[in-house]
């Protein structure tokens, strides 16, 4: 009896947690939804009062003013670019420093995964972006985001590697792969499950962040939509409905990539990342 | 002709020799087993043969070529792996014509090969499935058939029906045998199940410890061995084995009995040694008798076994034929001295 009681505590105490941290995250995303339908005026308050009228047209001017749809191919470009390189790159050295533990390998691994921990040091990466060129270029802030995703997609794909039996290496090689053939024939389309992940959360990742290329990209034209933020908030006027309208649509594509993988991530995440 | 040659083998990892100065010739054709037990070095030198392992030092010849510093796609060989190795994410005709595909064979060759293998494995039905919709045997036969599309000089096995139950492991070990039978190439087999070597082998090399210590026809081992070593391990029941001394020029005493042991050259008085005997040579009805008391009997139909001890408390193994006796009795085992093998205290055969 007792266990059974302790467990039913236990169960409505971890739901009343749940419910807890569920309110915690959609509030904001209450006050940008009704803030969004507001006039200018109603919404400078950011309350959570629904608004008084429907302001539909908030979306269709955010999107011509804040020149959306080009920050929107801007963030598709940089999120999918450098989640793709971040990837293969990941993969490819995964595959190697898994299947050759020696000492130095290990230590390149450890050196690498720190990354995921370390915080970034600004000032010698504004130092580095100015001396290759990179700086305020698309080419740059790809480069930049796939660098800072790989820490994480090697973290993951690591453990997956150990979990394809090396005889399939060897029988590969007896066939006459060469070791790039043995990865992209062999190794990568048994990864695949771990590649969608690893790629849909390094996407997820890069689309959401802020803070890049407000330091890397100055000129408006190659912002992504979470810069596009800035044009309706500025040093003498707030417009928090326009704000807010142009955050649920920087939102909206990050839903959609994260509902049509959440199959992928939860299976990627459990059967590789745990054993690594 | 394909004879595969090893001169000087030696093979380290880091620090450690894992195979020693192994010198072997392997005639073409011949179906040869590498046998003993488990870590000494058999899959690493099958490895060297194929090419998925350096040697140390040492000269690998494939077909009087020599394949040293060749890559492994390069020497004419074709390996069968334990796990099997199949690509799980391509279907049998394509894990069966991979290779192939790799080395950018023209489309009808391919085919081609692919028939005729499917043919002699009976895979044509399952030619489209995936590596996890097959059973365990039918898996290996696609490893075998991937094997033998690419038409090598040399098949390598590396323990293939260790993962499959003993009935299929049998039916098996028909199987491969034919196989050599009808394609007559040269194949090596690695395993640690000496009946697997008995059976199949038409050489037998014996490993310990990354050395070779026999080879031979399995009959030649299991008659002749050089050695303690290669006597106990091939046979099943294993050999038993008896501390005797030498009480004069040909003299030994056993188990509290003493006889005129059938050696060539006289031994030392005093000198101890092993005494060698196979379960099935204490079932004659006459000859040197050692008493014992039976612990344990296996009744297999045919014949049975007496797991028995001797009063100086040493352990024999007896094939016995006729009445069978009650646990705890006491029995005569009897042996001609002819059946006795005697080795020395190190191990080396006494002739
Ligand atoms: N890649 C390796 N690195 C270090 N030691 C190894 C490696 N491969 C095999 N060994 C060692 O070499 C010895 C022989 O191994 P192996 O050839 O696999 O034995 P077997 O196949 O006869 O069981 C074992 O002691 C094993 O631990
Ligand atoms: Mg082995």
């Amino acid at each position: 009896m007792a266990v059974v009681k302790s467990k039913k505590v236990t169960f409505a105490a971890g739901h009343l947690a749940a419910i807890f941290a569920s309110l915690i995250t959609l509030t904001p995303v209450y006050l940008v939804c009704v803030n969004a339908l507001k006039s200018e005026a109603e919404s400078a308050a950011m309350g959570p009062g629904l608004p008084s009228e429907l302001h539909l047209e908030n979306f269709v001017i955010v999107i011509e003013k804040g020149k959306l749809v080009t920050s929107f191919f801007n963030s598709v470009l940089y999120a999918g670019v450098s989640a793709a390189l971040a990837t293969l790159f990941a993969a490819l050295a995964a595959f190697v420093l898994s299947r050759h533990r020696s000492r130095l390998n290990r230590a390149i691994y450890f050196f690498l995964i720190m990354g995921i921990a370390l915080p970034i040091n600004f000032f010698t990466l504004t130092k580095i972006m100015q001396l290759t060129h990179l700086i305020n270029t698309k080419p740059g802030i790809i480069i930049l985001y796939a660098t800072l995703q790989i820490p994480f997609a090697i973290f993951l794909i690591y453990g997956f590697v150990e979990s394809i039996p090396r005889e399939l290496d060897d029988a590969a090689t007896i066939d006459g792969c060469g070791p790039f053939q043995t990865f992209f024939r062999v190794i990568m389309p048994l990864l695949t499950p771990v590649l969608v992940t690893t790629f849909i959360l390094s996407f997820l990742n890069t689309w959401n962040d802020f803070i890049m290329p407000l330091y890397y990209l100055n000129s408006s034209e190659n912002w992504p939509m979470t810069l596009a933020v800035y044009n309706f908030f500025g040093q003498y006027k707030q417009s928090w409905n326009l704000v807010s309208a142009d955050i649920l649509l920087t939102i909206v594509p990050v839903l959609i990539v994260y509902l049509a993988g959440q199959r992928f991530i939860l299976s990627g995440m459990t059967s590789g990342a745990v054993k690594g | 002709m394909a004879r595969v040659e090893l001169k000087n083998i030696n093979k380290s990892f880091g620090t450690t020799q894992v195979v020693h100065d192994v010198n072997l010739a392997i005639e073409h054709g011949e179906f040869t087993v590498f046998v003993g037990p488990s870590g000494c070095g058999k899959s690493t030198l099958l490895r060297m043969i194929a090419g998925l392992e350096e040697v140390s030092s040492g000269k690998i010849e494939i077909g009087d070529a020599d394949v040293t510093g060749e890559r492994a796609a390069d020497r004419g060989i074709a390996m069968v792996f334990q796990s099997y190795a199949l690509y799980p994410h391509m279907t049998v005709a394509d894990n069966m014509t991979f290779g192939l595909r790799v080395a950018r064979r023209p489309k009808p060759e391919i085919t081609e090969k692919l028939a005729s293998a499917a043919k002699i494995l009976r895979l044509e039905d399952l030619l489209a499935r995936k590596p996890a919709q097959l059973s365990g045997g039918q898996r290996q036969r696609v490893a075998i058939g991937r094997a033998i599309v690419r038409d090598p000089k040399v098949f390598l096995f590396d323990e293939p029906l260790s993962n499959l139950d003993a009935e299929l492991r049998v039916q098996m070990r028909v199987e491969i045998g034919q196989l050599h039978k009808v394609l007559g190439s040269t194949m090596i087999y690695v395993t640690h199940d000496q009946v697997e070597a008995m059976t199949m082998a038409d050489r037998i090399v014996v490993l310990r410890g990354g050395r070779v210590e026999q080879v031979g026809k399995p009959l030649e081992l299991y008659n002749d061995p050089v050695n303690a070593f290669v006597a106990g391990f091939i046979g099943s029941p294993r050999m038993n084995f008896l501390s005797g001394v030498v009480t004069d020029a040909r003299q030994i005493k056993v188990a509290g009995t003493e006889f005129v042991a059938p050696v060539a050259s006289g031994l030392v008085r005093g000198q101890t040694l092993q005494l060698g005997i196979r379960p099935e040579h204490l079932a004659a009805s006459n000859g040197v008798k050692i008493e014992a008391t039976v612990n344990v009997i296996e009744a297999l139909g045919a014949t049975a076994y007496l797991y028995t001890t001797t009063d100086s408390g040493e352990k024999i193994v007896a094939e016995w034929r006729g009445a069978l006796p009650q646990i705890g009795n006491r029995v005569k085992l009897c042996f001609e001295p002819g059946a006795v093998r005697l080795f020395a205290e190190g191990g080396e055969r006494i002739r």
